[in-house]
């Protein structure tokens, strides 16, 4: 989204949403408070306990509104060019495993993948000195890994910042690897 | 030459030293870096106070890898209050190299888990 760290939105059904009870209490999510029992306030306030994370809600709306402004389809539409060029620099490894579909239709920009029997920390390692910026590991997905038959992978992500010459520099990346550990 | 993945540690990290599991072992640990996902399992033998017999399996990276090899290279013989002793430097000087704080979690599995192993027998 662009936007800060620690916002987010709770959407749902009003009537769900109205027949929840909140998870947090604090001040402002209350109609009256009774020894008994507390009535809670209007939506969405019943949800908003406490003091508001007033620059995050301020900055996930400027991110909202920038990437409005953009257009969802024209990010779609230059994502959907890097990832056939990912998938073309990909297809050209050698060693190198990529997960998931080889066709842009049906994947997103995200690459994850195997290089070699080099473990996934010493590729990203490798990698991060050329300020390429990749997850590794196993992402959450201990079992997902052990079905594969991997340690972990190697994580490469675009978006609408990105361009052809960050997957070059991938490129030049990878083939670091393959000096360092003699691949 | 690589500044981290310098000759020594791609060596053990291709021909790890005492890689396997010894049978009817004094002590068989194994341990986990949660962060990363490395496992090592420890299996050894102990003859009058001393590490007669060390082997190491595992999953990790060419850092956990080659930290295991080396230092079951190196304490092979050693007496437990001396292993019990070793620390961070030491593994570091075996390795030779300067290490990240995330990285160095790799190169002290061995050694914690070792010492672990070594406590729980006591």
């Amino acid at each position: 989204m662009l936007g800060p760290s620690g916002v987010g939105v709770l959407y749902g059904k009003s009537e769900l949403l109205e027949e929840m009870d909140p998870l947090i209490v604090g001040s402002h999510m209350i109609k009256t408070v009774v020894k008994e029992k507390a009535i809670w306030a209007n939506l969405p306030d019943k949800f908003e306990a406490g003091t508001r994370n007033i620059e995050g809600v301020i900055g996930l709306g400027a991110a909202t509104d920038y990437l409005q402004h953009i257009s969802f389809s024209k990010i779609q539409q230059y994502e959907k060019t890097l990832i056939t060029y990912a998938l073309d620099m990909f297809s050209r490894q050698k060693g190198v495993k990529l997960l998931g579909p080889k066709d842009s239709e049906n994947r997103l920009g995200v690459f994850s993948f195997v290089v070699g029997n080099v473990h996934a920390h010493d590729v990203s390692e490798v990698l991060n000195r050329s300020h390429i910026a990749v997850r590794a590991g196993h992402h959450c997905a201990q079992p997902l890994m052990e079905c594969i038959g991997v340690a972990g992978t190697v994580r490469a992500s675009i978006y609408l910042y990105n361009t052809k010459e960050d997957i070059d520099a991938l490129e030049n990346g990878i083939e670091e690897v393959r000096n360092v550990f003699a691949i | 030459m690589d500044p981290l993945y310098r000759e020594i540690i791609l060596e053990h990290w291709q021909n790890p030293q005492n890689a396997g599991v010894i049978p009817n072992a004094d002590f068989d640990i194994t341990e986990t870096n949660p962060l990363c996902g490395d496992e090592i399992r420890l299996t050894g033998k102990i003859k009058d106070s001393k590490l007669i017999e060390i082997a190491f399996e595992g999953k990790g990276c060419a850092i956990s890898q080659a930290s295991a090899s080396l230092l079951t290279e190196e304490i092979k013989g050693e007496r437990l209050v001396s292993i019990k002793r070793k620390n961070e430097k030491d593994i570091l000087e075996l390795l030779g190299i300067a290490l990240t704080p995330a990285r160095i979690k790799c190169a002290l599995l061995v050694l914690n888990t070792l010492q672990k192993g070594i406590i729980l027998l006591s």
